[in-house]
């Protein structure tokens, strides 16, 4: 991930022809560090590479079948920067004409449910299709800093993206909630 | 040190990295579009490095894809994302259920200025006493990495790494490796064993992380 923050471009090569049989100490291995990508290294490992390793790399990658020679240009990636100040996760309820009306869990900090009115403007236009009852969603306040050194406060809603239900799903949902119906002995 | 404690990281982020067996060329930013996994628009305006057989690397403007034959990687630096991150990681592989993953690492990094120069070589000395390095001249720490069991039931290990950072000057780097793996690394059957313990531990993997890393930046 550091990796996103290095402030170069660099060449990248899938190598036909790699260069010895064996994990060589200081040689470039791998592009950006961001995943491990030859195969000298141990492919047991789920971290990511450090920085002093990332910043001593020359990008060269490798992969264990190549075909083909690839010289690609690949500029820096410009993420900007999201600190939370206040972070909820909501569930929509009610959807009006220009709000819509949810529930809110405070993931910042424990405490008590709160109900809010939004309004609808607050979605973006990808998002607009997921907007109904039951729909989850993540409101962030907080500062943006972008790639260019510029902070702004902001406010961003983002629905979450799931595949729907399968039947298989719904079935074992319903079976559980029944279960559960029976366990509290509710009619 | 109530000062380190009022701080907040100048520079963060989380990944989510999958190792087993993918098809890379299968996750272009279209292919999560028509999903609904990310917009529309999203995946219209994504910065495509390569979409190839052996690998698959695109950035969005909150989110990095990166995915070679046995490593799937998701990485975000923006807070508001993390959950999205997860969703994105969940959605992709219930679509996929069959692909077989072995290994999952949730990864929270961390860029912390530090108020002087003191402070900073303070730190590192703490974390390694140069007493044992006399026969070095002027040595400093680089890179420390520190490996730790799990508390929980699962099967893993958690690798903290402590570094300078490159990003802020005076400045330490944490990355924090919550490493999963299946039960039965031999034959891992596809991904649902990892992506339940995805959804089971993310919350309580990104607070473990965050308390690793300020009980050391606390630690006097």
């Amino acid at each position: 991930m550091n990796a996103l923050l290095l402030q170069r471009s660099d060449t990248f090569y899938i190598d036909p022809q790699p260069k010895s049989e064996g994990p060589q100490q200081n040689e470039p291995l791998y592009y950006k560090g961001e995943i491990k990508t030859d195969f000298f290294q141990p492919d047991d490992e789920s971290g990511l590479k450090s920085e002093e390793e990332e910043n001593t790399v020359h990008s060269q990658f490798r992969v264990p079948r190549p075909s083909v020679l690839l010289l690609l240009k690949i500029t820096p990636s410009k993420q900007n920067h999201f600190i939370s100040l206040q972070k909820w996760e909501g569930i929509v309820f009610k959807v009006k004409k220009e709000v819509f009306l949810a529930k809110l869990v405070d993931l910042t900090q424990e405490g008590p449910d709160e109900e809010a009115e939004i309004p609808i403007e607050e979605v973006s236009e990808d998002d607009l299709d997921l907007l109904q009852p039951g729909a989850v969603f993540y409101w962030n306040i907080g500062y943006l800093n972008s790639h260019r050194g510029q902070r702004l406060r902001t406010s961003g809603i983002r629905f979450r993206r799931l595949p729907a239900w399968t039947e298989e799903e719904l079935h074992k949902a319903r079976s559980e909630a029944m279960r559960i119906r029976d366990l509290m002995g509710w009619k | 040190m109530a000062a380190i404690r009022s701080r907040t990281p100048a520079v963060q982020g989380t990944s989510i990295v999958l190792l087993g067996d993918f098809s890379p060329k299968i996750f272009h930013p279209i292919w999560f579009a028509q999903a609904g996994l990310i917009g529309k628009s999203e995946a219209e305006s994504a910065e495509i490095e390569v979409v190839h057989a052996d690998l698959a690397s695109f950035n969005l403007d909150w989110l990095k894809v990166q995915v070679i034959r046995n490593r799937f990687a998701l990485t975000t630096t923006q807070e508001s994302h993390f959950e999205p991150l997860r969703d994105l990681a969940v959605g992709t592989f219930k679509l996929l259920s069959h692909t077989p993953i072995r290994a999952m690492g949730i990864n929270r990094d961390m860029h912390f200025q530090m108020q002087s120069e003191e402070e900073w070589h303070a730190f590192g000395h703490r974390m390694a006493p140069k007493e044992h390095w006399g026969a070095l001249e002027k040595p400093g720490l680089i890179s420390l990495t520190m490996q730790g069991v799990r508390s929980d039931e699962s099967k893993g290990y958690i690798r903290v790494k402590i570094e300078p950072s490159t990003v802020v000057h005076p400045g330490i780097f944490f990355s924090v490796n919550d490493h999963f793996q299946v039960l039965d690394a031999n034959s891992p059957k596809g991904s649902y064993e990892i992506m339940n313990l995805l959804q089971k531990s993310w919350n309580d993997s990104l607070k473990r992380a965050e308390q690793i890393i300020h009980s050391l930046l606390e630690d006097r």
